[in-house]
């Protein structure tokens, strides 16, 4: 196993463990009335209930993977052969994918599912080395608008038109398509 | 309405052109996602939802319950064609179905995989018609400490399943049941874990968390692997199989489709366990254990047939209880809640021709799969053209909507895109995702069944323990977290025994 497999397999339980101590402290903004009420358990003993149970665990597999990784340095390194190059993978370019996809979805309401997705389709197109200006074209474009058609003409879903000019072009588009 | 009035009703459902037309489609749909590797018939079923929307319950499900037979399936012809598993549970098809490839014997082995596949979901398919009534009516006994007890019983066979990693599925099991705690409580109404935003009062929904840990997730996933999707495969068909030939493996379809039932009925455990395990079994009933992993048609068999024999039995739990049991099942009962359905004992007395027309339509879509995946492994290599960058921008989209169209708000496509970066995190790291998806769905409905058991039972906690039904079904959980502990507490005792024999040598 690598080491940033390592670091993330051990930040990972620690996280939880410092989220478990916030959360404990957050459960309710009045924390005198979740107690105040009268049962056995009430609102805030589930809860709490739960978050212990996810401290145990991520306490349990905290331990696990430093000794795990004392072990194997103890060993000499890795504990595990190094997986071949197709599997590693780039972690950059899953990165990048994983950033266009956040500006994608929050976008949406800004620029519209329309245009937002047709210039995600381009992105990701590019990002998924497909370098064909036709393809790209066709691939965004047709699937834009058949997209469109199923959610908004079908489907009947009230989806994002964008902000200010945008809303206005949306509705534009949507009038040529004639599904307005 | 006797039963035979029942079947009727449910095969006229079934039939209803729109139906049956959605049918064809779910199941085509589903063995082409399972075919293509990297994109599970989860991700796809997770991707119809929307879809399913403006379908009529009867109609959703069909095209759900298609997409699922099929989808499962689907990954074997990947396995078998150019050794890439389209799903996890189609590993074992690598393992016999491939080398039976490079011999130059693909069809024979297609048709093996098809024939198993379609014998085990179709017995599956009626133990799901013949065994949920009359379980639906012994599970009409059950009061709130039951229901308890069955949740229970579901989340402990979540960890059990995993017995390789039973921390690490009980803290994602356990990030899960926090989540689902986020909202108003069940009893008073009280927010907790909102931090005042408006939009989480109704807490997050696990049909979103599912579209962003599985869809997204994957395929950013994907998109890091680099995986070559343009291999082509044998040319030669091969020596086709005879129908004497496949009588001949009766034996291990039969085999591998009883343990696929039996595993698929256990709230958690799924394809991949089902199949894995009928891979052992058949290892060492065959009698050809030593040769397997060269071409054995047996090996292919088995796990093929319990694979698909796990959908049908996966469907018990959640219509007679409501529990899911898959992420595939959890999918389904998103849709049936969409719908207004809620799936449950009283489903089979309020609307048994919705529950009889799901049953034949399983039963049919398992008869139809014969069809489809020959269709799907004809024109796969056309399919394995499409570069996975733009199927992967397609999910991505699909995926965004689906989440949206949830409730029509835009936070939970945030929501959607948080889980997505997780899901990413979590399949990196190795971290399994699915106790969480079952946390979540599960965590909700444990929380209320255990205050509305306190509440009916005057605060009496030994009450879960009193009853005889939920004390014998949280004894089997019991037993289910010892079976899981087990192998690590034997190495620890070993161990021990061990260095006190070393000492005492000394």
């Amino acid at each position: 196993m690598n080491i940033s497999k390592r670091a993330v397999r051990t930040a990972f339980p620690a996280f939880m463990l410092a989220t478990c101590a916030f959360l404990w402290t957050h459960i309710s903004s009045n924390s005198a009335m979740l107690d105040a009420v009268p049962n056995a358990v009430g609102p805030g003993g589930w809860p709490r209930a739960m978050l212990i149970g996810l401290a145990v665990f991520s306490f349990l597999a905290l331990v696990t993977e430093v000794l795990a990784w004392r072990q194997a340095v103890r060993g000499g390194g890795d504990i595990e052969p190094p997986r071949p190059k197709s599997e590693n993978g780039s972690t950059a370019l899953a990165l990048i994918g994983v950033a266009i996809i956040l500006v994608y979805g929050f976008s949406i309401p800004y620029l519209g599912f329309a245009l937002a997705t047709f210039l995600f389709l381009v992105v990701w197109c590019l990002l998924g080395k497909v370098r064909s200006p036709l393809t790209i074209g066709l691939v965004s474009v047709i699937g834009t608008v058949v997209l469109l058609y199923m959610f908004v003409a079908l489907a009947k879903m009230p989806l994002n038109r964008g902000a200010g000019p945008i809303n206005e072009w949306t509705v534009s588009l949507y009038r040529i398509l004639r599904i307005y | 309405m006797d039963l035979a009035a029942l079947f009727w009703t449910g095969l006229v459902g079934a039939l209803q052109p729109q139906n049956f037309a959605i049918l064809v489609t779910g199941l085509l749909v589903g063995t082409v996602a399972g075919a293509l590797p990297g994109i599970s018939f989860v991700n796809a079923m997770a991707m119809a939802l929307p879809f399913t929307y403006v379908m009529e319950p009867v109609t959703a499900m069909c095209f759900l319950g298609g997409i699922y037979a099929g989808g499962v399936f689907g990954g074997s012809i990947s396995s078998i064609l150019i050794n890439i598993p389209g799903t996890p549970a189609s590993l074992p098809a690598c393992w016999d179905g491939y080398p039976m490839t490079v011999k130059g014997l693909s069809t024979r082995a297609l048709r093996i995989a098809i024939t198993a596949s379609a014998t085990g979901g179709l017995i599956s398919a009626i133990l799901l018609a013949v065994g949920s009534p009359p379980f639906a009516a012994f599970a009409l006994k059950f009061d709130q400490p039951e229901f308890f007890a069955a949740t229970i019983l579901g989340l402990a066979s979540v960890v059990a399943i995993a017995k390789d990693l039973p921390v690490l599925s009980a803290l994602s099991m356990f990030i899960g049941l926090v989540i689902g705690t986020v909202g108003l409580d069940p009893l008073y109404g009280m927010s907790r874990f909102t931090f005042d935003i408006p939009e989480v009062q109704s807490g997050i929904n696990f049909t979103v968390v599912m579209i962003g840990l599985f869809a997204i997730g994957e395929v950013v996933d994907l998109l890091a692997k680099d995986i070559d999707l343009k291999r082509s495969f044998a040319q030669k068909p091969g020596k086709q199989i005879t129908t004497g030939e496949l009588w001949g493996l009766k034996g291990s379809i039969l085999r591998g489709a009883g343990l696929g039932s039996m595993i698929g009925m256990i709230p958690g455990a799924g394809a991949t366990v089902g199949a894995v395990l009928a891979y052992g079994v058949e290892r060492q009933a065959s009698g050809r254990g030593a040769e397997f992993g060269t071409g054995v048609e047996q090996a292919l068999a088995a796990p093929e047939a319990a694979k698909n024999a796990t959908t049908g039995a996966a469907m018990i739990p959640l219509l007679t209880l409501g529990i899911p049991g898959s992420a595939a099942t959890a999918i389904m009962l998103a849709a049936m809640l969409i719908h207004g359905i809620n799936p449950g004992p009283l489903l089979f007395r309020t609307d048994p021709s919705l529950v009889y027309t799901i049953f034949v339509s399983m039963i049919i879509a398992n008869l139809l799969m014969i069809v489809a995946a020959v269709i799907v492994a004809r024109g796969f290599s056309t399919l394995m053209k499409v570069p996975p960058a733009i199927l992967g921008a397609f999910i991505i989209v699909l995926s965004v909507v689906g989440a949206y169209g949830v409730r029509n708000n835009i936070f939970d496509v945030y929501v959607c895109l948080v889980f997505g970066v997780l899901g990413f995190i979590m399949k990196r790291a190795n971290f399994p995702s699915a106790p969480l998806v079952l946390g979540v769905i599960l965590g909700p409905l444990a929380e209320r069944y255990f205050l509305t058991s306190l509440a009916n039972y005057d605060d009496n906690f030994w009450i879960f323990f009193e009853r005889p039904i939920s004390a014998t079904i949280l004894a089997l959980a019991a037993m289910f977290i010892l079976w899981s502990l087990s192998p690590t507490l034997l190495t620890r005792l070993g161990r021990r025994t061990g260095v006190k024999e070393t000492a005492a040598s000394d």
